[in-house]
C-alpha cells in the first residue's frame, strides 16, 4: 500500500515537473529576448528611479517632469542652472561657452563652444538654436512653454500670438555665424539666462525628416548634451549613456545612466535601500526611519522653489470683499498647517515669493528687508479674525453674522493629503470665522477645468516657477494675460489694475533695489489683501546612496549630470 | 455546434459594440478635458490645431461615427492624446505580451499545484495533511494578492535579498510577482479540487475499478485524476479572460512594464482614445474567452453540448 502511494508521488510529481519545464522555457525564450542590460565590470552606472514614464523626447513638446529629467541629460542647452550652496542656482556654461549682455541689458550675445556636437559628430550651432527657438515662437508647432519668451525675446509673443502681422522669422534670435547667437529681448531682465537653460536645441534636418516621430522612440532622437539615449522602452526603463561627441566629454564622470520606472513608493525605497537605485525621495517618516537606520546615504534636503496657494474666485459675493478674504487668511496658523498635514515636512511661508527669488544676483527678501512677509503682517494686525469677517459682511450689506456664510472648496485631487487639508480647513475656518464650509471632493483634472470656467469659490493652488525672479510668479496674475488671470479669479478691481501697472512699469527698470520695491508694492496686492493666500514650499528630503558623488538638484529641479559620479 | 458557435459569435460582436459606443459616450461626458492640460498657455491658433487632429472641434456625435468608420476600416484606435506619436494600437502591441506572460505563468502554477493539492487533501480526508491544507486555502482565499505582494516583497526581497525588489527582463524578476498573484488562484484550485476529487471517489465506476482489483495509483490516475479534472478546465476560461485585470496591481507593485500602467494612467489623464482603445480591448479578450469556454464546456463533457444542442 505504501508503496503505491509513493509510485502516486512520483507520478504526480513528473506531472508537475512536465508543465513546470515547459513554463520555464516560455519565461527564459522571454526574458532572452529582453535581457541585455547587465552591467559590465567597471562600467560606472548610476540608477535613478521616477514614478511616471518618459513621454517623449521632443524637447519643444514633451514637457513631464520624466521628460524634464530626460531632456537634461541628453541635451545641451545654452547654459545650465546649478545648485549653489545656499540653495540658490548658478548660471554655468553648457553649449555657449561664454555670454555677455549689451549696455541697456537688451542684447545677448552667447559663443558656443568651437567644438560643440551632436552625438552623430555633426557640429552643434547658433543655427541650431535660431532654429529651435523660431520652431517654438510658431504656432503651428504648438510648442507648450513657448509663452515663456513672450514679451521677453523681441517679437516673439506678437509671432506666437500671431499679432502685428510677425511671424516666427522676425523673433529676435540671430546666429551671427555658427557659434555666435545674438537675442534680443524687450527689457533688461537679469533672469533671461536662467529662462535659456531650459532651451533644449533640436536639430532641423532631423525635426523635418521625423516630424511629429521627433524623439518618440530611441531611434529617432538626436542628442546634445553629455549622455546620449542607449535605449528607452517606454515603462520600463530609459537607459542613457556617456556621449562621446559630447565637447566635454573627457569630464563626464558616468559610463550610463538608467532610469527605472517605479510606481509604488514603498518599491522605491525598499530598491534604494538594497542599493538597487541610488537615490530615492519620500516624506513618509516611517521609511525615512529605515533609510537612516541602513546608515547608507546623506540626506538633501532642499526646499522647492514652488509655493503652495489657497485661491479665491472673487465673482463671489463674499470673496470678492477684501476683509473677508483676510480673515480667511488670518484664520489659520501656518506652522501648524505644516506640522498636521506634512509632518513638518515642508516650509510654512509668509510671502507667494520663495527665499530663493533673485533680482540680478541679490535675494528679494533681503533687497526688501523681509517686508514681503504679508501674511505674517496680517496676522499681527488682525488679532480677531472673526471680527474683520464681520466687518467685511457689513461693508457687503449683509448682516454681521458668519455662521450664514458658507463657503465651498474645492479639494486638488481625491488624495489622502487633499482630504486632510479640505477637512483641515474645515475644522479650523469654522471654528476660527463660524462660517460653514463645504467640501467638494474631485480630481485635479476636474478642479482645473472648474478654475478655468471659474465655477469654483475656494480652490488649491502651485506654481513652479520657471526662473527665479518675482515676476516668474507675478505674471501669473496679471489680469489679462496670466495664466491666473481675471477669468479665472475674478480679480478685476482697482487693485488689478494697479497690480498690472506695477508690473509693467518693473520690466524697464535696471537698479535692482528699485524693482524689488515696486515688485513688493505689487506682492502686498496680491498677499496682504488676499487674492491669493501662500501656504507652505514642499520640503521632501531626498536620500542619496554613499556611493554617489556630486549629486545635487537645484531648486527648480536641475541636475548637473555631467558631474555626477558614483564609486562601487 | 457550428450554428451554436455561430451565434455566440453574432452576440460577442453586438456586445463588443455596445462596449465601444458606451465607452466613447462615457468618456466623452466625463468631466475634464482631455486637452485642457496639453494645451495651458498655447495660442489659440495651436490650440485649434491640436482640437481639429483629435477632433474635438466637431460634436461628439460627429466624433462617434468617426471613430467607429475609422476603427472598422482601419482597426486603428488613434493616436494617445499624452504619447504623442504613438497610437493605441501600437501601446497594446508593445505592452500586452508582458502582461500576459505573468498571468500566464501564474495560471500553470495556479492548475498544477492546486490540482495536486486539491488530491493529496481528499484523498487524505479527515487526516492532519487535510486539515493543513484546508486551513491554508482559507488563509489564501482571503487575503488579497498585493498583501502576499508586500509581504512576499519585504522579506524575499528587501529582508532577505534572495530576489531583486523590483525590475524586469531576467527569470529572476518573474518569481515574486508570478508567486503574489498565483497563490490566491491555487487555494481556490485547491478547494475546487478537494470537493470534486470527493465526489468522484464516491462514484460507482471507482467502486468497479477498485472491485476489477485496479491498483490504488491507477484509479486515482485513470479515473479519479481524469473526471475530477472537469471542473477544473471548465474554471480555466474565465481565469484566461481576467489574467489582465488581475495583474494590473502587482505590476504597479513590481514595476513590470505591462498594460495596468497607461490603462490606470490614461483615466486619470483623460487620454481619450487611450481609455476607449484598452477598454475595446479587454473586451474583446474577455468576449474570445467566454467563446472558447462556451465551445470547452461541449467538449469537455458531452451532456452539456447534448443540452444546448437541443436549444
Amino acid at each position: 500500500m505504501k508503496k503505491r502511494r509513493i509510485l502516486a508521488g512520483i507520478m504526480a510529481a513528473v506531472l508537475v515537473a512536465g508543465t513546470l519545464a515547459g513554463c520555464g522555457g516560455g519565461g527564459e525564450s522571454g526574458s532572452g529576448s529582453k535581457t541585455e542590460g547587465g552591467s559590465a565590470g567597471g562600467e560606472k552606472v548610476f540608477n535613478y528611479s521616477y514614478n511616471s514614464v518618459v513621454v517623449g523626447l521632443n524637447p519643444i513638446l514633451n514637457t513631464s517632469a520624466p521628460d524634464n529629467v530626460a531632456h537634461n541629460i541628453i541635451c545641451d542647452p545654452l547654459v545650465r542652472n546649478a545648485k549653489k550652496a545656499d540653495n540658490t542656482t548658478e548660471i554655468i556654461p553648457a553649449a555657449a561657452e561664454t555670454w555677455e549682455s549689451s549696455e541697456d541689458g537688451r542684447t545677448y550675445t552667447f559663443h558656443l563652444h568651437e567644438n560643440a556636437k551632436w552625438n552623430d559628430g555633426e557640429p552643434l550651432t547658433a543655427q541650431d538654436f535660431e532654429y529651435t527657438l523660431k520652431l517654438m515662437a510658431d504656432p503651428d508647432t504648438a510648442a507648450v512653454n513657448a509663452w515663456l519668451f513672450d514679451g521677453v525675446i523681441e517679437n516673439f509673443g506678437e509671432a506666437l500670438y500671431s499679432k502685428d502681422g510677425k511671424t516666427a522669422e522676425d523673433i529676435g534670435v540671430k546666429a551671427v555665424d555658427d557659434t555666435t547667437l545674438e537675442i534680443k529681448i524687450t527689457h533688461p531682465a537679469s533672469y533671461f539666462t536662467e529662462l535659456a537653460s531650459s532651451v533644449y536645441p533640436v536639430r532641423q534636418d532631423k525635426y523635418e525628416e521625423w516630424g511629429e516621430a521627433y524623439g518618440s522612440s530611441a531611434d529617432k532622437i538626436i542628442c546634445s548634451g553629455p549622455f546620449e539615449v542607449e535605449s528607452w522602452s517606454q515603462n520600463t526603463e530609459f537607459v542613457a549613456k556617456k556621449n562621446e561627441n559630447y565637447w566635454d566629454a573627457e569630464n563626464v564622470k558616468l559610463d550610463k545612466i538608467v532610469m527605472k520606472v517605479i510606481q509604488e513608493p514603498a518599491t522605491a525605497i525598499q530598491a534604494f535601500i538594497n542599493q538597487e537605485i541610488d537615490v530615492v525621495a519620500t516624506s513618509d517618516l516611517n521609511w525615512a526611519e529605515q533609510i537612516e537606520a541602513a546608515n547608507m546615504s546623506t540626506t538633501e534636503i532642499v526646499p522647492d522653489s514652488a509655493p503652495e496657494f489657497l485661491m479665491f474666485n472673487m465673482e463671489n459675493e463674499y470673496l470678492a470683499n477684501t476683509k473677508i478674504r483676510q480673515a480667511l487668511s488670518a484664520a489659520f496658523d501656518r506652522q501648524e498647517f505644516v506640522d498636521t498635514l506634512r509632518d513638518g515636512k515642508a516650509l510654512p511661508i509668509y510671502s507667494v515669493m520663495p527665499d530663493t527669488m533673485l533680482i540680478g544676483d541679490k535675494s528679494y527678501t533681503e533687497l526688501v528687508d523681509g517686508k514681503n512677509y504679508f501674511v505674517k503682517e496680517l496676522q499681527e494686525e488682525v488679532k480677531d479674525p472673526k471680527a474683520l469677517l464681520e466687518e467685511g459682511l457689513k461693508e457687503i450689506g449683509k448682516p454681521a453674522d458668519a455662521s450664514q456664510v458658507t463657503l465651498h472648496y474645492a479639494s486638488r485631487g481625491t488624495n489622502e493629503l487633499s482630504k486632510k487639508m479640505a477637512e483641515w480647513y474645515k475644522q479650523i475656518w469654522e471654528a476660527e470665522l463660524g462660517i460653514t464650509l463645504e467640501i467638494d471632493m474631485m480630481e485635479w483634472n476636474v478642479m482645473w477645468d472648474k478654475i478655468d470656467a471659474g465655477d469654483y469659490e475656494i480652490a488649491v493652488g502651485g506654481w513652479g516657477p520657471y526662473y527665479n525672479e518675482p515676476s516668474a510668479i507675478l505674471m501669473l496674475f496679471d489680469p489679462e494675460t496670466g495664466y491666473f488671470n481675471a477669468d479665472k479669479l475674478g480679480w478685476n478691481n482697482e487693485d488689478s489694475k494697479k497690480f498690472k501697472e506695477l508690473c509693467e512699469s518693473a520690466t524697464d527698470i535696471v537698479d535692482e533695489k528699485e524693482k524689488a520695491e515696486i515688485y513688493l508694492q505689487a506682492e502686498e496686492l496680491l498677499v496682504k489683501n488676499a487674492v491669493i493666500v501662500p501656504e507652505y514650499l514642499e520640503q521632501s528630503p531626498t536620500f542619496v546612496a554613499n556611493t554617489v558623488k556630486n549629486y545635487f538638484v537645484s531648486t527648480n529641479g536641475m541636475t548637473n549630470w555631467a558631474e555626477v559620479d558614483v564609486e562601487k | 455546434m457550428l450554428k451554436f458557435i455561430g451565434k455566440r459569435i453574432g452576440y460577442a460582436v453586438l456586445t463588443l459594440f455596445l462596449i465601444a459606443t458606451a465607452t466613447f459616450f462615457l468618456v466623452a461626458a466625463a468631466p475634464g478635458d482631455p486637452i485642457a492640460a496639453k494645451v495651458g498657455q498655447m495660442p489659440e491658433q495651436a490650440q485649434a490645431i491640436i482640437n481639429e487632429k483629435y477632433g474635438f472641434d466637431q460634436p461628439v456625435t460627429v466624433r462617434y461615427v468617426k471613430y467607429m468608420k475609422n476603427l472598422l476600416t482601419t482597426g486603428d484606435f488613434g493616436e494617445s492624446i499624452v504619447y504623442t506619436g504613438k497610437s493605441a494600437n501600437d501601446i497594446i502591441k508593445e505592452n500586452t505580451l508582458i502582461s500576459a506572460k505573468i498571468g500566464l505563468m501564474a495560471i500553470v502554477f495556479q492548475v498544477v499545484i492546486g490540482v495536486l493539492l486539491g488530491m493529496v487533501s481528499a484523498l487524505n480526508r479527515g487526516k492532519a495533511v487535510d486539515h493543513l491544507i484546508r486551513v491554508l486555502v482559507v488563509l489564501a482565499i482571503c487575503v488579497p494578492s498585493f498583501v502576499f505582494a508586500s509581504l512576499l516583497q519585504y522579506f524575499l526581497a528587501f529582508k532577505w535579498k534572495l530576489v531583486p525588489v523590483f525590475g524586469w527582463g531576467e527569470l529572476k524578476h518573474y518569481i515574486l510577482p508570478v508567486a503574489a498573484y498565483a497563490i490566491g488562484g491555487i487555494a481556490s484550485y485547491t478547494k475546487y479540487m478537494r470537493s470534486s476529487t470527493l465526489s468522484v471517489i464516491g462514484e460507482d465506476y471507482i467502486v468497479t475499478a477498485k472491485a476489477k482489483g485496479c491498483s490504488r495509483g491507477r484509479v486515482v490516475r485513470k479515473h479519479v485524476l481524469r473526471n475530477s479534472m472537469i471542473p477544473i478546465v471548465t474554471m480555466i476560461g474565465p481565469a484566461l479572460a481576467g489574467i489582465f485585470a488581475g495583474s494590473f496591481i502587482i505590476e504597479k507593485m513590481f514595476s513590470i512594464p505591462g498594460l495596468g500602467f497607461y490603462y490606470v494612467k490614461s483615466v486619470s489623464d483623460n487620454d481619450y482614445t487611450m481609455v476607449i482603445g484598452l477598454t475595446i480591448f479587454f473586451a474583446l479578450l474577455f468576449v474570445i474567452a467566454l467563446i472558447v469556454v462556451d465551445i470547452l464546456y461541449g467538449i469537455v463533457d458531452p451532456r452539456i453540448r447534448v443540452a444546448k444542442g437541443k436549444k
